[in-house]
């Protein structure tokens, strides 16, 4: 007896396997998230090349460490390939409309569209300069950046992972998502299938009737899909256990759009660089209390149950404060070397200071610190 | 378990009820089996068990249906989610989350139940439907058959005592069909689950059946009883059940294993008329075509990739005039690739395919449809208009035919539809008919069908193996995929066995039938070792004796006029 | 599969917001805001100085003038310093910059416009001019942080004849500028901000004489080569970090 209970405190000391992080287990979509939206915000300080290099490296060198074999881990590729396009497009823009006269290093002179007046300050071909088209890159890299992150995030906790980690408040509004971004992909297939259908009848495909023609058909197809699934919900008991009372029902959503407003306002603030940054943090604060008490009032109105939600242990705060610690240091950054993270010669090379390396690098920890998804370590064990 | 009393269901703006006056008990623990052609009810019949008719689609519902002493009068289906699990036809469109353990947890969410509880009861459907392999799987990779098992287990997790089932093997080649059916039975047998459902390919599930509704439709009474005693004059039957009533044996055989017993004598008395087989086979045909003619279409070597993966390795095929060539084979077996490869759909990567001297994926799209026509798998995806009569007018005008040659082939292959009607709204084997006639009316000489028979009952499949001979006797050739076995027995010359991307077996119908018993029509089953596949074939070979034999001699009768030009409709009409 | 879901929304919002980026400084540039604070050309006259009294507004800013050799006295510039304009001066003209608060009157730079001092030692090639720049960096209470000012200095360019004064500039001082080209900052001063925005300011007192400090051509500054080593680290990194990816992806394929 003596033994069993020294046996059993001893158990009750020892970690939950949830904190361990080699033991493979899918993590918290929101870690992920989190982690994505701190390098995201960090990026959105830098326009720094090299920066923001490092950020995208970083990106992408998590995500093929520890993304899983569903479909959605392969969405990192399409994301780079969007970011590419995205860089195009901004140095092309700013090429062909850019300002009377950014920077005095002429590359090239295009021939001049003249606008009419109203048009002030905005020309169409012209001088393009290596500043203007420079800076464009930094610009547009910039932004690149940015969508990569949330692609990574994407790639690493699908978005609808995601939903299902809505409190329970947000649960009609999570199934909706849910529903909503399986019918995208199926409505471009959809689309896809019903355009070659059209070589069938001996069209091209790409004229506008065409396309127009086989509207029809995709959005008949779509309507038709979502009555099943809705019928398929109904019969299989949804909103069958929430317990609805109008005055809660209130509350609940008057709590919660102020919250979502507060916190909006608040991010602005923050992050905005219109010089009002002190007035961000209360805002963001009471908007994050706000929406908290509408959840946790929302919450107690559903009688539905969850399967295994995942667990938030150790992984999961070491992953989202890797993120948040890389945002962090790239703000203090932005502050403290302004010339570091944004560039002021677009002609030279750009300042690297310490900083700039540890924030990114912080960044990439996940990609050890992480468990690793649970289909690669089956692999591992079976036999070639 | 379920009480239906005098039951009648009319949908809003619908002139005639579409159920009337069912009255129908269903004890615990019975498989149930609801049949009738299309347009009958049957779906309706099935929604009315948990409710969604008519608290989800609408109409007027009166009489009781109770379940499990729960009238759906007072009870909507999500109140009834816990005694009657519900399956539609297309099971990925009734998927809520994106992962099998989600979805099998989902209904069970929604009820509340503790999560100890959800876990333990995951893992017994994991194991009880075999899906332990899938656990992780999200659900867009499942092939049909996992799909459909995802599908039954995520209404079982709640615990139902009823599972209704809409057309669960409609979509599934034979091997996926029979995982689903043997799940089937087990929950029958192992957890006295009572189970009601529909189909149409009665030759895989009457057998299994306790119980029969037979809804005759056109406003006729509904029967219920046991299967041997209303299949002997229900309006659908499968082949098997066709030659037991053909002959005459009494009990009515619903097996081939029943019917094999009792085709002892039947097989000698045909031994002595080897020969009528192949006069009234699709065989026929080719014997009358003569000296071999020039192919229409080759396809050789033919190699074609989505992205990484190859649909297709290498597979070759000659079609000659009069052919009715049909490919078989497993799902993504590449049996829809190769059609499409036929039409110009997708570019080989490498190998050649050639429609006469044209190759269809490097030439005109306006060019190609003169030459070679497909209907896809969903005839809607090629009809774009909103109502037949201005889908045969653009039909007509974009084929330069003239004026009322479409309507004219619609009316031939499926008798009269009527003309405002939106292409939506027109039964499964109307609407085929349609997108064949729209097809055809460029005059095609090489006709491609993808899955013709989803959905389509057995009238309607009738008049489309009638039209498609015609085509063969008319010089055209004609390419089918399917999965249906009598209907290839009924209808192909050939069969092409697809497997992996390659041919695997190229040859005679009765010869590459006959030797796997997966592909084996059931009339071949039940007289093996005779060359006999279609019951047409038998009732011709013996003689008219009783009125049904008679009725199967005026049919072979009238595909002859029809090869001649006639009209078979006026004689097959029911 | 997957990757077509959010990329759909994600280009929607992109090319939305790119669109926004590349035309919204030109507009602004046009519509000249007053918190577009280096414009001289359109701070000078124009509607901004009627303006400027209701709002109490003042504004920090390099300002861009022309020396006028007839009246011996700086002209603020009419035009901005890369206008086209700018580039029909000939040897001889005379630039001036100076950041400075300016509350009513313009404070040019506190060093007269002395071509022969500042351009006399250097000479000029065919098709080139000499162009001479005096640049004024203010007092320290001008400075709009701790930042302290570098002392005047006068400096001689030598460019093509077509070059504008912004060009002649950029090649004797390095410029910072914003995404519309306005001079935010010369030599590095000040470090950040373009402009600043100062409310109810009084007016400063008037600005004695100073001596200019004459040295040669070229930027006074780089910072840019300090930190080299460091550039080295992140290409390594980014380059180790892309290796690590394509690697841990062929091994899993």
């Amino acid at each position: 007896m003596m033994r069993l209970s020294s046996d059993s405190t001893r158990q009750v000391r020892s970690l939950r396997p949830a904190h361990s992080i080699t033991l493979a287990r899918t993590l918290h979509p929101g870690a992920w998230w989190v982690w994505a939206i701190g390098l995201a915000a960090g990026a959105s300080r830098l326009t720094n090349p090299i920066g923001c290099l490092l950020l995208l490296a970083v990106a992408g060198f998590v995500v093929s460490a520890r993304r899983s074999r569903a479909p959605w881990a392969y969405a990192f590729g399409g994301f780079l390939k969007l970011a590419l396009l995205i860089i195009v497009i901004r140095i092309v823009l700013q090429a062909l409309l850019s300002t009377e006269s950014q920077g005095v290093h002429t590359i090239v002179v295009l021939p001049q569209i003249p606008l009419p007046s109203g048009a002030a300050g905005l020309k169409l071909g012209g001088v393009v300069t290596w500043e203007a088209v420079i800076t464009a890159f930094d610009q547009g890299l910039q932004l690149a950046t940015i969508i990569c992150c949330i692609g990574a995030a994407n790639a690493l906790a699908s978005a609808q992972r995601l939903l299902r980690c809505l409190p329970g408040a947000l649960y009609e509004v999570g199934v909706a998502g849910v529903v909503a971004m399986t019918f995208a992909p199926q409505l471009v297939a959809d689309a896809v299938r019903v355009r070659s259908a059209l070589r069938l009848r001996g069209y091209d495909g790409r004229s506008v009737a065409a396309v127009r023609r086989s509207a029809m058909p995709v959005l008949e197809g779509a309507l038709a899909r979502s009555v099943d699934l809705a019928a398929a919900m109904d019969s299989r008991g949804y909103g069958r256990t929430t317990v609805d009372r109008r005055a809660t029902r209130m509350a609940t959503a008057g709590l919660v759009i102020g919250g979502v407003v507060g916190i909006c306002a608040g991010t602005y603030g923050l992050l905005g660089s219109a010089g009002s940054g002190w007035m961000g943090l209360p805002t963001l604060g009471l908007g994050c209390a706000l929406a908290v008490v509408g959840l946790v009032v929302g919450g107690r109105r559903t009688g539905r149950s969850r399967y295994r939600p995942d667990p938030w242990a150790l992984p999961e705060w070491l992953v989202a404060g890797s993120g948040v610690a890389a945002a962090v240091i790239l703000f203090l950054l932005a502050h403290a070397h302004p010339g570091a993270a944004v560039p002021p010669y677009p002609l030279q090379m750009p300042e690297v200071p310490p900083l700039l390396l540890v924030g990114a690098l912080v960044g990439v920890l996940p990609a050890f610190l992480a468990p690793p998804p649970p289909d690669r370590v089956v692999d591992k064990g079976r036999p070639r | 378990m379920i009480e239906f009393v005098d039951v009648s269901v009319t949908y809003d703006g619908a002139a005639a009820p579409v159920l009337a006056g069912v009255d129908l008990q269903v004890p615990e623990g019975e498989l149930c089996l609801v049949v009738g052609p299309t347009g009958s009810g049957k779906s309706t019949l099935l929604r009315c068990v948990n409710g969604l008719v008519p608290h989800f689609t609408g109409g007027r519902l009166t009489g009781t249906v109770t379940v499990a002493g729960r009238s759906t009068r007072d009870h909507h289906p999500r109140d009834l989610a816990d005694v009657v699990g519900f399956v539609g036809q297309e099971p990925l469109a009734g998927f809520v989350t994106e992962g099998v353990e989600e979805e099998l947890a989902y209904a069970m969410e929604s009820l509340g139940v503790s999560p100890p509880v959800m876990r333990r009861r995951v893992e017994e459907t994991l194991d009880l439907l075999g899906l332990t392999e899938l656990r992780g799987r999200p659900l867009a990779t499942l092939s049909g058959g996992q799909a459909q098992r995802v599908a039954i287990g995520s209404v079982l997790t709640a615990q139902p005592r009823v599972l209704v089932l809409d057309e669960p093997t409609s979509a599934l080649d034979p091997q996926a069909a029979e995982e689903v059916l043997a799940t089937l039975q087990r929950l029958v047998h192992d957890l006295a689950l009572t189970v009601v459902l529909a189909e149409h390919r009665l030759e895989r599930v009457v057998q299994y059946a306790d119980r029969l509704v037979v809804l005759p439709g056109d406003g006729a009474p509904v029967r219920v009883g046991p299967p041997t005693e209303l299949m002997a004059a229900s309006p659908v039957a499968p082949p098997v059940v066709e030659l037991g009533r053909l002959v005459g044996w009494s009990p009515l055989p619903l097996s081939v294993r029943d019917a094999r017993r009792a085709a002892r004598g039947l097989r000698r008395r045909l031994a002595d008329n080897p020969e009528a087989a192949t006069a009234a086979g699709p065989a026929a045909t080719v014997a009358a075509t003569g000296p071999v003619e020039e192919p229409l279409a080759q396809v050789r070597h033919v190699v074609v990739r989505y992205g990484a993966v190859p649909a297709l390795r290498g597979a070759s095929l000659d079609v000659r005039p009069g052919d009715v060539v049909a490919l078989m084979g497993r799902n993504g077996a590449g049996k829809s690739t190769l059609l499409k490869a036929l039409v110009g759909l997708v570019e080989p990567a490498s190998g050649d395919v050639r429609v006469g001297d044209l190759r269809p994926a490097r030439s005109k799209p306006s060019t190609v449809v003169k030459v070679v026509g497909l209907v896809p798998q969903e005839p809607t995806d090629i009809l774009y208009a909103d109502s037949v009569g201005a889908e045969c007018a653009a039909a007509d005008r974009e084929a330069a035919a003239e004026p009322g040659s479409c309507l004219a082939l619609v009316r031939r292959v499926a008798g009269d539809v009527p003309l405002d009607r939106h292409p939506r709204d027109l039964s499964e084997g109307q609407r085929l008919a349609l997108a064949l006639a729209v097809v055809l009316t460029a005059a095609p000489r090489l006709m491609l069908l993808d899955e013709p028979t989803r959905g389509l009952d057995y009238g309607a499949k009738r008049r489309l193996v009638t039209t498609l001979r015609g085509l063969a006797d008319a010089g055209h050739a004609v390419v089918l995929a399917s999965h249906d076995v009598e209907l290839v027995a009924e209808v192909a010359t050939r069969v092409v066995v697809l497997a992996d991307g390659d041919v695997v077996a190229d040859g005679p119908t009765a010869q590459v039938v006959t030797a796997s018993p997966m592909f084996a029509p059931q009339v071949a089953k039940i007289l093996a070792p005779g060359p006999w596949l279609t019951v047409t074939q038998v009732a011709a070979a013996l003689p008219a004796e009783t009125p049904t034999m008679r009725r199967f001699s005026r049919r072979v009768a009238a595909e002859v006029t029809f090869r001649r030009g006639g009209d078979p409709t006026a004689e097959d009409a029911p | 599969m997957a990757s077509p879901r959010l990329a759909l929304a994600v280009v929607a919002t992109a090319v939305g917001f790119l669109a926004c980026t590349a035309t919204a400084p030109a507009t602004a540039a046009a519509t000249a805001v007053p918190h577009i604070q280096a414009q001289p050309a359109q701070v000078a006259a124009g509607p901004i100085d009627g303006v400027r009294p209701l709002t109490g507004v003042s504004y920090s800013y390099w300002g861009f003038y022309q020396w006028d050799r007839a009246k011996h006295a700086w002209q603020f510039s009419p035009v901005g310093a890369n206008d086209k304009q700018t580039a029909t001066a000939t040897t001889g003209a005379v630039y001036g910059f100076r950041w400075a608060l300016v509350v009513k009157t313009p404070r040019p730079p506190r060093a007269p416009g002395d071509f022969a001092a500042i351009c006399g030692g250097t000479k000029a090639p065919a098709g080139k001019k000499r162009i001479a720049f005096v640049i004024d960096f203010g007092t320290a209470t001008d400075s709009p942080s701790s930042q302290r000012p570098p002392a005047p200095r006068g400096v001689c360019a030598v460019v093509p004849s077509s070059a504008t004064a912004q060009q002649a500039l950029d090649t004797v001082a390095s410029l910072r500028t914003n995404s519309s080209a306005l001079i935010c900052g010369i030599d590095g001063y000040p470090s950040s901000g373009c402009g600043q925005k100062i409310a109810n300011a009084t007016p400063p007192p008037p600005d004695g004489r100073v001596q200019l400090q004459l040295a040669g051509n070229g930027p006074s500054t780089d910072s840019g080569s300090s930190s080299l080593p460091w550039v080295i680290v992140a290409v390594v990194v980014i380059a180790a970090l892309g290796a690590g990816a394509w690697l841990l992806r062929a091994r899993r394929a």
